[in-house]
């Protein structure tokens, strides 16, 4: 080995394993812990955990009706909500762990599941 | 492979790399402490280059590391890097302290995975190939042992996939330039041809 200067078809396997571990070790530690469940509150039903890597549309029954999360990409938003302000809806699309959603007239809760590694707001 | 073993190493038969007399004892020594200056050096120098992008680092003290393992083995390259270490941390302020911690770690992880490569692989892969393993495994040792101390929840791991692209980069340019280093050193043990009368 000492005198072998070019390389061997070792050292370009190794350089090709190299270069697929990076878009496959990007890919491993690219979700945030907790990113993953979606835990979901509503009275009566009380709390539920859904699979966020799951899509899917949910209907969550509160007091003053149905309201309609989806479930996309990982990402999370509220389609349809029975309550008078519309807020819950105008909140838009969550993803990542901390980030919640809630319609307070419906008693419904959405979040993800985790502590949230950035800040909500900053003043100057 | 000239010798299995190399010059210098607890059991070493008389066996050496082509046309080298065994080294042991004080000459062998002698060749370490200066392979650790120049270790040393090297990575003293590389940190006094200005580097736009922070951590990043060619890493040239580990070409020296590699050729004391092609040259005179295992141990004798443990020696070297802990010597480098040393030193290198002395001049640059950081003994003892976290960076000299995560340089520790990430050595002494290159330095055993190249010495199993060298051990074991001998027919599969160039010094290139060995550098590129020693830069790997020395990128995930330092994020594992930053995790661990910084008690981050392995959040740090996001950056493994930059560290292995860097890792890529420099294990390549270091196995390039200690494979050079290595048939120089082969080129000047060579016996002097005498010119024909």
């Amino acid at each position: 080995m000492a005198t072998r200067r070019r390389p061997t078809a070792g050292d370009l396997l190794l350089l090709a394993l190299l270069i697929a571990a990076v878009p496959l070790s990007r890919r491993a530690t690219a979700s945030g812990p907790g990113s993953e469940r979606l835990l979901v509150r509503s009275e009566p039903a009380g709390v539920q955990v859904v699979d966020a890597r799951r899509d899917g549309e949910f209907a969550l029954v509160g007091p003053l009706g149905t309201t309609r999360l989806r479930l996309q990409g990982g990402a999370a938003w509220i389609v349809e909500s029975p309550c008078p302000g519309q807020l819950c809806r105008r909140m838009g699309r969550i993803s990542g762990p901390g980030r919640v959603l809630a319609c307070v007239p419906n008693r419904v809760l959405v979040q993800f599941e985790g502590q949230a590694d950035d800040v909500d707001g900053v003043s100057r | 492979m000239a010798a299995d073993r190399r010059s210098g190493e607890p059991g070493t038969k008389s066996a050496a790399p082509a046309g080298q007399a065994p080294v042991h004892g004080t000459a062998l020594r002698a060749r370490l402490a200066l392979y650790a200056t120049a270790a040393a050096l090297l990575f003293v120098l590389e940190r006094l280059v200005p580097n736009p992008v922070p951590w990043v680092r060619l890493g040239l003290a580990n070409i020296v590391t590699l050729v004391v393992l092609l040259e005179h083995g295992a141990l004798s390259a443990l020696v070297v890097v802990g010597l480098r270490l040393v030193l290198g941390a002395f001049f640059a302020g950081t003994l003892l302290g976290p960076q000299f911690l995560l340089s520790g770690c990430g050595a002494v992880a290159s330095w055993g995975v190249m010495a199993a490569a060298v051990r074991w692989g001998e027919r599969l892969w160039s010094p290139i190939g060995v550098s590129l393993l020693g830069s790997a495994a020395h990128a995930v040792a330092q994020l594992a042992l930053a995790n661990a101390l910084f008690a981050t929840a392995g959040a740090l791991w996001v950056l493994l996939p930059f560290f292995l692209g860097l890792s890529i980069v420099t294990g390549g340019v270091t196995g390039v330039l200690a494979s050079a280093v290595v048939a120089r050193l082969a080129l000047a043990r060579r016996p002097a041809v005498e010119a024909a009368p």
